[in-house]
């Protein structure tokens, strides 16, 4: 194939993407906006009623809700990952995967950003944790690990979104050139006037080296300020050292394995299994299994410091949090997020489909449990033994859960179907590489 | 843009166009411009274009982030130096994470406008015709102000097509 | 004054003596009397702890029989089988339907139950009858029958059942003292059970051994923070609150309720770990061998306003901080309910209002205008009654004097009949906090935590319950 045959066929697989939907992807839709709709009257009814609606109690004013965010910033990690860091480590395999990556981190972080709103007390002065000037000369509290949050998942939102934005602009030019009325005005949205002259590429090229420079050191940052939440404090069980590098582990192994979980779906679907191969998700999958490690490493360290320092609060919390009330939870994390991964030390279960599908849906269940794991078992149990209880998901809770992964999969969904998800600039340079190499060592 | 005469080259392969623009450069036009879907590395050496100045953009867009991040934390602690866990009014520990991350979206923000700027900026300096193809499968390069010599070579380095523009 | 006036008057064997010389020389008769031995210091003081001089007697010891009881309460005697009827006074009427809001929502304080009447059993009795804490117990006496749910108590007579004296369910059963058969009837009833029972060995509510010296296990270091210390230019409001005056009667807490506005939840809300009580008495009953040996103990647990607190750095708005005076301050109208303040309270003192409150007509006649109403969403936590420190500093300026100590009493020091709360000035070198918390048997509650809190506990002397 001459390197303007693969071009061509490059652009016709992403095109083929954004035909008109099928039934398909519209039944999908349709579920993901009932989701939506579900959740939306959950909060409904917290915002009108009050916190009742959920299990929490005191002394556990964190659960189902707190979980989920902490979850879906994890989420989001992933395209940051796989575009940013991957690009600096000049990593071939990523150019296939970290559009649609990317845009998980974008949409999951735009649910996550609805969590610090939707959990508090009274949501509709949200706004009183930004930092504007108001006549009562009042301040936020900067020393807040909630207020890093806010800047945190905003810098986040930012600089992910340009970052995708710029990624976007060569790509949905080419798109652009080749449709009419209102999907080419769409296009030229993105576009921004992208003509693909030199003189843009230099600035362009430039500019995605420092994007990617960037958003590595956020990969690390953000969710060290979400395990600040927990870490700053003085809850036994919460208050630990550890929690940075652990969250982000985590947050990497929960992101890759989503992105791996809507992968294998979606190159069956959308016809790209040419350009999202096997391969790709064999070393996709090589991230999984290290940061598992990673993060078994890290509950050992914290199990073992725990029961090795004596009779302590903590000592207590983490036996309550393996034998205590919600024991299975305990188990099913550690079966889902340790042991499923070492499966991924085989190749053939590294190349197969239905192997990585099932290990990467479980290694997602099992991150979300352990965040509530963190979140619940050491607000049961702490320093007061009068004060311990058991706390129970209500409806609400579940409702709103269920309407955030409405909410990810409905933009999901619309981004799919309306900007390409595969990388198109990136994949006709290493189409013109792969095209050189082969020439070279065939002469 | 401001439109001007000369030669258009399309070439299919990205070396050939490499090839040509080292070429074209050589005799003396060193003035070109150049098209393409894809940054090719061959074609974007062979264009010995000047750094960009976006990095200079993008760091004083940190730097102001970082600045600002100073000035905001440590500027309404003292505004409202309220006591708060024993804790120091100035808590400089805790107000680094809000620096850092101020320092990571202005300077974010000014990478993305600088480019967009860049990009803007680049397309009005320099004209280049309009081709649908060069954002799909054929490489453009044009020679502003040539004349008929620079048909040769630019076929000699395995042009598709050339043609005039007026 | 009194023994002044009796000297004045020349009664005999007072002259000149002051009290506890009086006392001494009252039981040093006695104990001649009886024949105890009280050489000892050690004796000594602990017949002045326990009020009591114990001597030995020649005559065989016979003990009571419970079965004696009934007849000594005037009612008839009972039938040998099944278990004895007891009934018990207690502080509130949780099991009195028609009790007024405060009485049935501050929870029994050793049960811990509210809104509901109940049965005690001991646990071995339990165990023999095969239920357990919430399950419906049926209670068959010749007169009726009534279904009562089980509350598990230590302390009890393995032969006894013990029911609540305002519980209607006892006109059913007939007069007390009666024989009782207690059975399983398979349901469970969700009782409103609040608190778990135990310490679980954290040494929370401190005993000291009479004579002996606190034991300090975990060291307060000074400068053990990095926490600037604060400048009280003022005053510093402190609390002491004496473990060994406290009986548990809960009137403490009835007190913060008319006080502060405390709206009254209900039962549901006392299932579910949601009442808003800002005061509260923590209890631990711990079973030992014997019913006898069950250890009870009973903590006042509020709000520590600690010069260190961790609720405040926390919270993204400043709705909480640290005032001049020493309080931890809750601004109601910035707080947008994170919540975080309250985990990070490692004495769980902070009441989140999960909904708003509802004072029934005309209950909210009674609401004190000095205290807002809080709304849904808001933190809300103990005060200190700032509202009457206010008051008091107001008066006192207006008198154009200093606060006094005295001057300031919040409403649980108010009301404590024991008079087991102290509150005044630490900065006050005459002030009877001052004394309080430098007294040999004060500690600070999880001191470990260095949160460096503004209340001393006075540890309750002597190992008996």
């Amino acid at each position: 194939m001459t390197v303007a045959e693969r071009m061509r066929s490059i652009d016709q697989t992403a095109e083929d993407t954004q035909r008109a939907p099928g039934r398909g992807w519209a039944a999908l839709l349709l579920l993901a906006a009932v989701c939506v709709a579900i959740g939306a009257y959950s909060w409904s009814l917290m915002i009108r009623f009050g916190m009742q609606y959920t299990g929490l109690n005191r002394p556990v004013g964190w659960g189902v809700l707190i979980t989920d965010f902490v979850f879906w910033v994890g989420i989001a990690h992933s395209g940051t990952l796989i575009s940013a860091v991957l690009f600096l480590f000049r990593a071939r395999f990523r150019t296939a995967v970290y559009r649609a990556a990317e845009a998980m981190t974008v949409f999951g972080v735009m649910t996550a950003g609805l969590f610090p709103i939707i959990h508090l007390g009274r949501p509709w002065y949200a706004f009183w944790i930004l930092p504007y000037p108001n006549q009562r000369h009042l301040q936020i509290n900067f020393r807040s690990p909630l207020v890093w949050d806010a800047f945190a998942i905003s810098t986040y939102f930012c600089v992910s979104a340009m970052f995708l934005l710029a990624g976007l602009m060569p790509d949905a030019a080419a798109l652009r050139d080749g449709s009419h009325g209102l999907r080419r005005r769409f296009y030229a949205l993105f576009a921004m006037g992208w003509r693909g002259t030199a003189e843009e590429w230099r600035h362009h090229g430039r500019a995605y080296l420092y994007f990617a420079a960037f958003a590595t050191p956020l990969v690390i940052s953000v969710h060290s300020v979400v395990s600040w939440d927990f870490a700053v404090s003085i809850v036994p069980g919460w208050h630990s050292t550890l929690f940075p590098p652990y969250f982000v582990a985590g947050a990497i192994l929960s992101g890759v394995a989503m992105v791996i979980t809507l992968l294998i779906p979606i190159r069956r679907a959308m016809n790209l299994e040419g350009i999202i191969t096997k391969p790709h998700l064999d070393m996709l999958s090589r991230l999984v299994l290290l940061t598992s490690l990673i993060v078994s490493y890290s509950y050992s360290t914290e199990f073992l410091l725990a029961l090795r320092g004596g009779a302590s609060p903590e000592r207590e919390t983490l036996l309550y949090r393996a034998t205590g009330a919600f024991w299975p939870f305990f188990w099913m994390m550690v079966l889902g997020n340790c042991i499923g991964p070492l499966f991924l030390f085989f190749r053939r279960v590294r190349t197969s489909l239905f192997g990585l599908f099932s290990i990467c849906a479980l290694v997602n269940v099992g991150m979300w449990l352990e965040r509530f794991n963190i979140v619940v078992s050491s607000l049961e149990h702490n320093r007061i033994p009068f004060d311990w209880s058991t706390y129970h998901p209500r409806l609400a809770e579940i409702g709103i859960t269920i309407g955030s992964f409405g909410w990810f999969f409905f933009w999901f969904l619309l981004f799919l179907k309306l900007l390409p998800s595969v990388s198109i600039a990136e994949l006709k340079e290493e189409g013109a590489h792969d095209h050189h190499h082969e020439a070279a060592h065939a002469a | 843009m401001r439109h001007e005469p000369g030669m258009l080259a399309i070439f299919a392969d990205p070396s050939a166009a490499a090839r040509a623009v080292r070429a074209a450069r050589e005799a003396g036009h060193l003035d070109l411009r150049a098209a393409m879907p894809a940054p090719f590395p061959e074609v974007m050496e062979a264009m010995a274009q000047k750094r960009s100045i976006i990095g200079a953009v993008t760091l004083c867009g940190a730097l102001t982030g970082m600045g600002l991040g100073l000035w905001l934390t440590i500027g309404t602690s003292l505004a409202l130096p309220i006591s708060v866990g024993g804790k120091p009014v100035v808590s400089l520990p805790a107000f680094l994470v809000i620096v850092f991350e101020m320092t990571v979206l202005v300077g974010g923000l000014s990478n993305f406008i600088g480019m967009l700027v860049g990009a803007w900026h680049g397309r009005r300096k320099s004209f280049m015709p309009r081709d649908p193809r060069f954002l799909r499968d054929r490489i453009g390069v044009f020679l502003p102000g040539a004349a008929d010599p620079a048909r040769e070579l630019l076929r000699a380095a395995g042009a598709e097509e050339v043609r005039d523009v007026a | 004054m009194l023994l002044d006036l009796a000297a004045a008057l020349s009664l005999p064997g007072i002259a000149d003596r002051d009290f506890h010389e009086l006392s001494k020389a009252r039981w040093q008769a006695a104990a001649k009397a009886l024949g105890a031995q009280l050489e000892t210091p050690q004796a000594q003081r602990d017949v002045q702890a326990r009020g009591v001089v114990v001597g030995k007697t020649d005559a065989a010891a016979r003990p009571l029989r419970l079965e004696s009881l009934p007849l000594l309460l005037g009612a008839p005697p009972p039938a040998s089988e099944g278990l004895q009827l007891v009934a018990f006074a207690t502080t509130l009427a949780n099991a009195d339907p028609d009790a007024p809001g405060w009485l049935r929502e501050v929870p029994d304080a050793l049960s811990g139950v509210s809104w509901s009447s109940w049965a005690e059993l001991s646990p071995a009795t339990a165990q023999r009858l095969g239920v357990k804490a919430g399950d419906l117990l049926m209670l068959r006496t010749g007169d009726g029958t009534a279904e009562l749910p089980l509350a598990i108590n230590p302390a009890l007579h393995e032969d006894a059942v013990a029911v609540p004296r305002d519980a209607p369910e006892l006109r059913m059963l007939g007069a007390l003292g009666r024989s009782v058969r207690a059975e399983r009837t398979g349901k469970t009833f969700a009782l409103p059970l609040t608190g778990h029972a135990s310490q679980e060995g954290r040494d929370l509510a401190r005993v000291i051994s009479s004579g002996g010296e606190l034991k300090r296990e975990h060291g307060h270091e000074e400068g053990g923070t990095l926490a600037s210390p604060h400048e009280h230019p003022k005053h510093r409001w402190s609390m002491s609150i004496d473990l060994d005056k406290c009986t548990g009667c809960q009137a403490c807490v009835v007190a913060c309720y008319a006080e502060n506005n405390l709206p009254v939840m209900g039962a549901q809300a006392a299932r579910e770990g949601r009442l808003m009580a800002w005061l509260r008495i923590q209890r631990s009953v711990e079973p030992g061998p014997t019913p006898e040996a069950t250890r009870i103990a009973v903590l006042p647990s509020l709000c520590q306003h600690c010069d260190a607190a961790p609720c405040e750095p926390v919270c993204p708005v400043y709705a909480t901080y640290h005032t001049p005076e020493g309080l931890n301050a809750q601004v109601y109208n910035r707080c947008i309910g994170t919540r975080y303040c309250a985990n990070n309270c490692p004495y769980d003192a902070r009441v989140f209002n999960w909904k708003d409150p509802v004072f029934v007509e005309p209950l909210q006649m009674q609401l004190n205008p000095d205290v807002s109403v809080r709304s849904k969403g808001v933190m809300e936590k103990c005060t200190f009654c700032v509202q009457r420190i206010r008051y008091a500093e107001g008066a006192a300026r207006d008198e154009g004097r200093e606060v006094r100590d005295g001057d300031v009493t919040p409403a649980c020091v108010q009301t404590c009949p024991a008079q087991a709360l102290v509150f005044g000035d630490a900065k006050d070198p005459h002030a009877r906090v001052v004394a309080q918390q430098q007294d040999g048997r004060a500690y600070r509650l999880l001191e470990e935590v260095n949160t460096l809190p503004a209340i001393a506990y006075l540890a309750r002397r002597g190992g008996q319950p």
